[in-house]
């Protein structure tokens, strides 16, 4: 238990004065205006933190919308948008034969009376061994179906709190590292105890050549662009690095989307055939 | 009515005169037999492309908005709407306007309306107090006890009966 | 001052990292649809006993038995003959106006009319199902303030005198299907690249209420309209505003032509949002036919 929280105490405010000198310096980072501000909860603050070299460099404070990164954490709703992201695109191919399909089972086996046996029309009948199954796995099945609009965005916003909540969130200025060797990148991970995993998250999806060619050998260190931000790539990595770019992009989506005008038009019953 | 429909019939049949692709008019037409776009290439009928401003500014005043106003400050509202108060920091708890800027309380109805319950949502901060206070209020409207439901993580109450607008009109007057 | 989803995430600082290994969904919101075994599950699995319950060949519904059912009993009643064709105006009251009004969803400084109701989001209509247009009611004439050039497509004597006595002017006026199509969602209208139709006339049994100046129908009489609101002023007792010495006059009197759709724009026109430019048709006979 204290081998989980001592690696998180290590960027709390208590410690981070006394390593201020070191770790700070007075690069201006812009502070960052939020949209639609929250009237009972306050911003968050988190630090905004360096690449170039493997020891850890706290550039500046920005500040983070409550809505987004303060939610109330419905680990529920995580588990529902991580059932909907793996089921979504299943397909089922699983299948087994019906009485008329498995091969043979026409005649009548014995007359109808007579022999005290039990009546029975068909060899391959449910109730008979070898015979066909009657309410099984039928190829293909497939197991799509839409989460709630509002469930998703939820799902998100809970994910993004409890990475946050827990100090698994990093924000950087940029992807720009400054070799293309895995080593660097291995060590500035180890150093700061960023967890085995960690997942970039940059605003497009070209990446700086240097972090692509160094993230290309290693399997468990990946890069994302914010597009592809989900529910359950945020859980499967230990880590979020997203860069101060990425998190502008996100946090104007998701606001953007709770304030839509036409929300009606995707609140009802998911239509696949219509636009 | 006769006289524009004889005038129409006229038009179009001169319409079809005209180097246009007048396609066959497909009833029922699906997806897999409607036509691929085809490039028409060198159109021959007579058009104009303008820019005028004026015009373009009708154009962005019925396209629809993407996301909701804020609304404007006034000082009455005939409709009774009525804005949030600013002190909302210092207050014990808080309840959040809807994306429409209304009272989040609303009314279940199930079993054939007989089944009535009030929902207030979107609560934060010490939700036992309100429902404290809320049942004070209540009592003084009903002569059976009030019966209501807390959930703190979710942050809603529901209350057995239907008083949406009692509680309305008292969140109204406290300022929410 | 404790908010419980800061309580939450206080108490997720000193539990385990979350990861897909440790989330679950509420417990009893999902049960399995396994078949019951046992003494209360098994049996005979909630089927009963013998008859078309158990054996799954139930009686179609509406049947009684063998004697003439309910739905059968009665013929056609002639007064609901030509029910499914007629006209339907879905309602909006003028308390809903008020309030879009005051909550800065529609815009007072612009004549209002179908298209700005429609792209607030809030009234849906459904041309589809004989729907054409709004029904302003009367609920919140009474608190009624705004001074708004208004046009919709059904409105009771009360309605218009609550419109004219807060100073603004309220017009009928009807839209065919294909206009309404092109209405509901002008951004999609205009990605199609389809010119912008001309609006069609009201059909027979429509032009009485559309020439009707009682009614302020669009294609009535402009003196005898003004007549009217004199009349009207007189019978509910208030001062009919002056709206000529009126600021907003010239917004106030704005009117579309019977075949127009769109404020601004005339029929035929093609508007290209990509570029932002509006393609006029030229030739002599497609001029004609847009403006006839």
């Amino acid at each position: 238990m204290l081998a989980n929280i001592l690696p998180k105490l290590r960027n709390t405010t208590s410690l981070c004065r006394y390593f201020s000198s070191a770790l700070t310096t007075n690069e201006n980072i812009e502070p960052r205006h939020l949209q639609y501000p929250s009237v009972y909860q306050k911003p968050r603050q988190i630090w905004v933190e360096n690449l170039d070299s493997i020891d850890e460099r706290k550039l500046g404070l920005i500040e983070l919308h409550p809505t987004v990164f303060a939610a109330n954490p419905r680990i529920d709703i995580i588990h529902q948008n991580v059932r909907w992201q793996q089921l979504y695109r299943y397909v089922s191919y699983a299948h087994t034969k019906l009485k008329f399909e498995v091969r043979g089972g026409g005649r009548k086996p014995w007359p109808q009376k007579g022999l005290g046996k039990a009546r029975h029309s068909s060899i391959r009948s449910p109730l008979w061994k070898g015979g066909g199954i009657a309410h099984g796995p039928r190829s293909p099945t497939p197991h799509f179906y839409m989460l709630p609009f509002y469930t998703r965005i939820n799902g998100l916003t809970s994910t993004l709190s409890i990475k946050f909540a827990q100090d698994d969130l990093h924000v950087v200025d940029n992807l720009e590292l400054p070799t293309d060797e895995k080593s660097f990148l291995e060590e500035l991970v180890k150093s700061r105890n960023w967890g085995p995993s960690v997942l970039f998250v940059d605003d497009t999806d070209i990446m700086p050549r240097n972090i692509t060619a160094a993230t290309d050998e290693i399997k468990h260190i990946n890069l994302m662009p914010v597009y592809g931000l989900n529910v359950y790539s945020m859980l499967k990595y230990e880590t979020l690095v997203i860069t101060r770019s990425a998190i502008d992009l996100i946090e104007s989506k998701i606001l953007e989307n709770l304030n839509r005008n036409d929300d009606k038009t995707f609140t009802g019953k998911y239509k696949v055939n219509q636009v | 009515m006769s006289v524009i429909s004889t005038k129409l019939r006229l038009v179009i049949n001169n319409l079809s005169k005209i180097n246009l692709r007048a396609k066959q008019i497909i009833r029922h037409g699906g997806y897999y037999s409607s036509e691929y776009l085809e490039d028409l290439g060198k159109v021959s009928t007579k058009f104009e492309v303008t820019k005028d401003p004026v015009d373009w500014k009708c154009v962005e005043n019925i396209l629809p908005r993407k996301t909701i106003p804020e609304p404007v400050k006034k000082d009455e509202y005939p409709s009774g709407w009525q804005p949030q108060a600013d002190d909302m920091q210092s207050r014990p708890y808080y309840i959040e306007r809807t994306r429409n800027h209304l009272i989040p309380v609303y009314l279940d109805l199930a079993q054939h309306n007989i089944r009535r319950h009030t929902i207030i949502r979107r609560v934060k901060g010490d939700i036992w107090l309100l429902e404290k206070e809320v049942t004070e209020f209540l009592q003084t409207l009903s002569n059976k006890p009030i019966r209501l439901q807390v959930n703190e993580f979710a942050g809603f109450i529901r209350i057995n009966g239907d008083f949406v607008n009692a509680i309305k009109y008292w969140l109204k007057n406290k300022g929410y | 001052m404790s908010k419980s989803a800061d309580k939450a995430l206080n108490l997720l600082r000193s539990l385990p990292r979350l990861c897909l290994g440790n989330i679950r969904d509420n417990p009893g919101s999902r049960s399995s649809r396994k078949r019951g075994r046992g003494q209360h599950g098994g049996d005979k699995h909630g089927a009963g006993n013998k008859g078309s319950g158990q054996r799954q060949n139930y009686m179609r519904l509406g049947y009684e038995t063998g004697n003439n059912p309910f739905y059968l009993r009665f013929p056609n009643e002639p007064y609901y003959k030509g029910h499914h064709l007629k006209r339907q105006y879905p309602p909006m009251s003028m308390l809903d106006l008020q309030r879009l009004i005051d909550l800065n969803r529609l815009d007072m400084s612009k004549p209002i009319d179908l298209v700005a109701i429609l792209n607030t989001g809030v009234f849906k209509l459904k041309p589809d199902q004989h729907q054409f247009g709004v029904n302003l009611t009367d609920e919140g004439a009474d608190i009624f303030k705004a001074k708004i050039n208004l046009e919709v497509q059904w409105a009771s004597e009360l309605v218009i005198a609550a419109v004219e006595k807060a100073g603004g002017v309220i017009t009928t006026a009807y839209y065919d299907q294909h206009s309404l199509q092109a209405m509901l969602n002008t951004r999609k209208f205009f990605e199609r690249g389809i010119p912008i139709p001309r609006r069609m006339t009201p059909p027979a049994d429509a032009i009485e209420y559309y020439t009707d100046p009682t009614k302020r129908g669009y294609l009535a009489d402009p003196e005898k309209i003004s007549e009217e609101r004199l009349v009207l002023a007189q019978k509910y007792g208030y001062t009919l505003p002056k709206i000529e010495e009126d600021k907003t006059y010239e917004m106030l009197t704005q009117r579309k032509d019977p075949r127009q759709i769109f404020f601004g724009l005339n029929p035929g026109w093609v508007v290209n949002l990509r570029n932002k430019v509006i393609l006029k048709p030229q030739e002599e006979k497609l001029v004609e036919f847009y403006q006839s």
